[in-house]
């Protein structure tokens, strides 16, 4: 991430994928996939792939980490070692735990985890196929897959990044404007409540750039969200007999 | 404490006891399999999802350049890994592997390896130095009973439809340059006894019940990997047995390996 | 051709359900705004907008039978898994006469499976039951804990319709463990009807539709529901069929409206196998009959009632036990 890219990435208004500044890749959402979790959610943005289940409520072990008050909220984010370009070993590297802090930290602001006392509630994220964007993409999936799994949660969190590439403010960067671009900014956001939820940034962005990147990103998010309702409700989707 | 096991082991007994399955199987058929492969197509140079019932597992194949091990300088390098992740079962924990799965990647590293499925020797660039390095990355999306027979398979459908990437300039250019060069595919069958009986690909309630498992690798002429698992035993008529089911039943599943 | 119908509308955590209404269970409000608090099905009645949960784990709560396996043993009693993230717990009743070299495994040892009644819970969901039964052979069948209401039906129309066209014997925990006893065919019958509820729970006419597919399955079998047993009523013991989802407070109906009354004499000592003959131990009536007085009705009270949790709004519950 640095300056403008030898190869452009915007020409004439359109970006190498034929995207315009503002617009989402397409995107997939299927809930209640696996059958041994509590809640499951399968989830296609662009290239990405990924999958996450919840496990919970349930016993917490070991007693030590029970919360007499609360039930615990663990996440965690994962690569596959084939989801990337060059194999990934496998097993948490710091970026990975990184991620995993934030999404966790942005799921405890909308669980009822009162409700559930000494128990631990587990969000485990597995991304399949990366290609930028994938801390959003799994939130997004998170998401789905608690309400999925009937925990109690007082709405859903939608991610959505915007980013900056030849001196223009984007939404929902791939891998190539990831790599090459100037900027980019993950966030989650819960559009009825108006709240930013997660919220990361590197590269280089002015005051204005970043205020645009900010819209940006809450109008993705709305849409990412419309799409998390979809694929909720069409779970139960009747059907002729 | 699995609840799970505890509740169904004692009457999954029963039923086989009785001739019966609890998803009316019978003992020598398997679950519906379905295989599709290039599920990864954009970042993996192979990979195969397959479901044995409703347990899934994604087989990823990444090449990557290499040197080989010292004693076999003018052959390739095949390494097998495999992650029991936690969203497929809810005793999966977080973590390094632990012994299941191990086990499970070098049962399945052996069934590809000793069938000879790879041919290394063409995978050298400069013998000695530089050599291509397959990657069969096993990742367990749900279990619901016999992940090593899925593995193994997904394992070989995605080998079967992986390619060599280019090699430009001291650089891997993940283009395809070539396919990966194949001679034979091994599939693996699992039988469990369960009682005085034997039936073919456990599902998960009938592994809460099951004594003894064997796993049988083979082509369409030859039995190259074995393994026992679990703490029964079998009568040595009954291995003969499982084997001859097992090559009886290769074509089929072999057929669903374009 | 049938068309599947929805019961009622689904809807997801955070969707607005109503506007200066009363609250029922998994809602919450914003200012005048009732929101759904859960992946759900929006139940409206009697000016009360409440959301009755597609899925989610089972939470004891006072005077559900459970079905559940010994965990573990020590010298004073037995712990219940029950497919909850809380046991329960079986406290040995204590007498004068015994020596406390009894090893409790004698009467039921880790992996036996049990019928139990949670008695007490306390604020962070530790919970004793009582009146064990071991339940030997049969079958088990497991369910999401929230589609067991769909089981019972109304009026208990579908689990008796299950009873008396496989002749089985049923016994229905709350917390989603179904123990299930007859023939062999007939079981697999019922455990593939119980399946079918799951699925379907959450469309209308299923009462209808399960006795179709139970008299077809039946039919394809060649099975015949054996001449009914003299009814084990203990099995009915402890149903109640509440209405989906909803937990009446517990304050206001003291046994009056509980089907199976508080003139059935409890407290008994079943652990003892169920062909054998019933041991009258006079220990009924005067147990029971705090049942309902264990203060006020226990509310489960989550300590959330009393604060807002993050922000400024409202989710425990004034009128409803909550989630």
């Amino acid at each position: 991430m640095g300056g403008k890219s030898e190869v452009p990435l915007i020409v004439k208004g359109k970006r190498l994928d034929g995207r315009k500044a503002d617009e989402l890749r397409p995107i997939k959402i299927v809930a209640g996939t696996l059958n041994r979790a509590d809640g499951s959610c399968y989830l296609e943005w662009g290239k990405n792939k990924i999958l996450a289940a919840v496990y919970g409520p349930r016993e917490l072990h070991p007693k030590h980490m029970q919360d007499n008050t609360q039930a615990v909220l663990r996440c965690r984010y994962n690569m596959a070692p084939f989801s990337v370009s060059e194999r990934k070993r496998p097993g948490p590297d710091r970026r990975s735990v990184e991620i995993s802090k934030v999404i966790r930290e942005a799921l405890e602001r909308v669980v009822f985890l009162n409700y559930f006392p000494t128990s631990g509630i587990d969000v485990f994220m597995e991304v399949l196929q990366a290609d930028a964007g994938t801390r959003c993409a799994a939130l997004t999936a998170a998401s789905v897959a608690l309400a999925d799994a009937g925990i109690p949660m007082k709405d859903m969190v939608a991610g959505c990044a915007a980013g900056k590439a030849d001196d223009t403010i984007i939404l929902d960067l791939n891998q190539e404007e990831d790599n090459f671009g100037q900027g980019d900014m993950p966030m989650g956001y819960i559009p009825s409540r108006d709240e930013i939820v997660l919220l990361q940034l590197d590269g280089e962005f002015t005051k204005d750039e970043l205020e645009k990147a900010k819209t940006y990103a809450m109008d993705g998010c709305r849409k990412v969200y419309e799409l998390q309702k979809e694929a909720l409700k069409k779970k139960y989707a009747i059907s002729k007999v | 404490m699995n609840i799970d096991r505890e509740l169904k082991r004692h009457f999954i007994g029963r039923l086989i006891e009785n001739g019966r399955r609890i998803d009316g199987r019978g003992f020598d058929d398997q679950r519906s399999i379905v295989v599709e492969t290039d599920l990864i197509k954009d970042k993996a140079e192979g990979s195969a999802l397959v479901k044995l019932g409703n347990t899934e597992v994604l087989a990823g194949i990444k090449m990557e350049m290499g040197a080989p091990f010292p004693d076999r300088p003018a052959e390739g390098v095949m390494m097998t890994g495999a992650e029991l992740v936690p969203i497929a079962a809810p005793d999966f924990e977080m973590g390094r592997p632990g012994e299941d799965a191990i086990e499970l990647a070098r049962v399945v590293d052996r069934g590809i390896r000793e069938s000879k499925m790879i041919d290394l020797s063409k995978l050298v660039v400069t013998a000695g130095e530089k050599v291509w390095m397959v990657y069969i990355d096993l990742h367990v999306l749900n279990h619901d009973g016999n992940l090593l027979d899925a593995s193994t398979l997904a394992a070989v459908a995605a080998l079967n439809s992986a390619w060599i990437p280019k090699y430009e300039d001291e650089k891997v250019v993940r283009e395809r340059a070539k396919d990966l060069p194949l001679t034979k595919l091994p599939v693996s069958f699992t039988f469990a006894k369960v009682g005085n009986s034997i039936i073919l690909d456990p599902i998960l309630d009938e592994e809460f019940a099951m004594d003894a498992r064997l796993t049988i690798a083979t082509t369409d002429k030859h039995i190259c990997a074995m393994q026992k698992g679990e703490i029964g035993a079998f009568k040595p008529e009954e291995i003969s047995i499982m084997v001859d089911k097992a090559m009886a039943n290769y074509s089929k599943v072999k057929k669903l390996l374009k | 051709m049938n068309e599947l119908e929805l019961r009622g509308e689904i809807v997801i955590p955070g969707e607005e359900i109503g506007k200066n209404v009363r609250r029922g269970d998994f809602t919450y409000a914003v200012g005048p705004d009732v929101k759904a608090g859960v992946f759900g099905i929006k139940e409206d009645k009697e000016n009360m907008v409440s959301v009755i949960p597609l899925s989610g784990k089972y939470i004891p709560k006072e005077g559900d039978m459970v079905v559940g396996v010994v965990s573990n043993v020590n010298r004073n009693g037995w712990a219940i898994s029950i497919n909850s993230p809380y046991e329960t717990y079986l406290a040995r009743e204590k007498r004068r006469d015994d020596d406390d070299t009894f090893d409790l495994r004698r009467l039921y040892k880790e992996g036996d499976i049990v019928s139990i009644m949670v008695s007490s819970v306390d604020e962070v969901k530790n919970s004793y039951a009582e009146g064990p039964r071991k339940l030997v052979g049969g079958r088990i069948a497991m369910l999401n804990a929230k589609k067991i209401p769909r089981v019972i039906g109304s009026k208990k129309s579908m689990l008796s319709l299950l009873r008396d066209k496989s002749g089985c014997r049923i016994v229905v925990g709350q917390n989603g463990i179904i123990w299930i006893d007859g023939p062999e065919k007939n079981m697999e019958v019922v455990v593939e009807a119980i399946l079918k509820i799951g699925k379907e729970s959450h469309t209308k006419g299923l009462t209808n539709r399960i006795s179709i597919f139970v008299d077809e399955e039946m039919a394809r079998r060649g099975a015949v529901a054996p001449p009914p047993l003299p009814r084990d009523e203990r099995d009915e013991g402890y149903e109640r069929p509440r209405s989906e989802g909803r937990y009446r407070d517990r304050g206001s109906s003291r046994g009056s409206d509980r089907p199976h009354g508080s003139d059935r004499p409890r407290g008994r000592d079943y652990s003892r196998d169920r062909r054998g003959p019933r041991r009258d131990s006079p220990r009924g009536e005067g147990q029971r009959s705090n049942e309902g007085s264990g203060g006020e009705g226990r509310r489960d009270e989550s300590p959330q009632a009393k604060e807002s949790p993050q922000g400024g709004e409202q989710n425990g519950n004034q009128d409803q036990n909550k989630f």
